[in-house]
């Protein structure tokens, strides 16, 4: 793990509203890439510890120098909105071992971005998967490597993927800021649209 | 492994203390209420320091370069103490010290139209 001795950006004295962002995927899938491509800061890395016993043992993230701890590093970014409000965006370890962790994370998050890539099927399944679990909102988010845009369609990713029709899919260059932010505002945007659905529902 | 005969790094930062019932969102914000740092060990006056300006558990343990779960520990003795204070939004219902007490700001019309039009409105 790299030495963060670079100087630290602190956020301005008027910020309240922290929201956050999840955005996972496979290994390698581009995650970091889309943090760093809009962060206001330079991806920050946090170490979390927690026992191998897994889940239950590690709810207070307590620290137990009588057992085998294990760490896990996650990367997370930062967006001034506004004065008040601070969005994080951060990319969660998905291994089912630190599901108290990705708990804890998630909780009142505004949604995932999951993003894939269609060369790693299985990597997109279970991160897919994982964020169903965690009953969060989300959008899938294609990041093309190479040609893979040519390669397939929108409607044939949706296919292969089993992506509900109400879940929005597009593609997103991680590498792109501007292509992030849309997917970001658009991620927003799909969960205000399900608060007006449960809105009406009642 | 850890060799029981020394003394783990992280086991000596938090004092020994072995786990706290405090549930923290690493993306809470916390700022310090009194900084006047006496008595208090190294690292706990880096994070009341670092707090004069809101921050989060996670940059504070990225920063520091201290493990999000001693972080944890850390600043439930400082709250304690009354060095720091989480920075919550919302209406508390039960414990303040309980994150899922507070109506969160994802839920929030208002708050998401604020952000969705920022993030558009966002200078790249």
């Amino acid at each position: 793990m790299s030495h963060q001795d670079r100087v630290y950006q602190p956020l301005a004295a008027s910020a309240t509203i922290p929201m956050k962002i999840l955005v996972t995927g496979g290994f390698g899938v581009g995650k970091t890439t889309l943090v760093g491509a809009i962060s206001e800061i330079t991806p920050l890395t946090t170490e979390a510890e927690m026992t191998q016993a897994g889940a239950g043992v590690d709810e207070g993230l307590e620290l137990r120098p009588d057992k085998t701890t294990t760490t896990v590093a996650f990367d997370f970014g930062r967006i001034s909105i506004d004065e008040q409000i601070v969005l994080y965006l951060f990319g969660a370890p998905g291994q089912e071992r630190f599901h108290a962790l990705w708990e804890r994370l998630c909780q009142g998050a505004v949604g995932a971005i999951v993003l894939v890539d269609t060369r790693d099927a299985e990597g997109s399944f279970a991160a897919l998967d994982r964020v169903e679990r965690a009953k969060l909102p989300y959008l899938v988010a294609h990041n093309p490597f190479g040609d893979e845009a040519e390669r397939w369609s929108l409607e044939e990713i949706r296919a292969s993927l089993d992506v509900d029709p109400g879940t929005p899919l597009l593609r997103c260059d991680a590498r792109d800021p501007a292509q992030v932010r849309e997917a970001l505002a658009a991620l927003v945007q799909h969960r205000q649209n399900l608060l007006e659905q449960e809105g009406a529902d009642e | 492994m850890i060799d029981p005969d020394v003394p783990d790094g992280l086991y000596m930062i938090v004092g020994g203390r072995s786990g706290t019932s405090l549930r923290l969102d690493p993306f809470t914000l916390v700022v310090t209420e009194r900084s006047d740092t006496t008595g208090l060990t190294l690292e706990q006056a880096d994070i009341v320091r670092l707090c004069e300006r809101p921050i989060t558990p996670a940059e504070i343990s990225a920063c520091l370069t201290i493990p999000l779960g001693a972080v944890t520990i850390l600043l439930a003795d400082l709250i304690d103490q009354g060095h720091v204070s989480l920075r919550s939004v919302g209406r508390p219902t039960r414990r303040s010290a309980d994150p899922s007490a507070f109506s969160s700001p994802a839920d929030d019309r208002q708050l998401l139209e604020k952000l969705r039009v920022g993030l558009i409105n966002l200078a790249l």
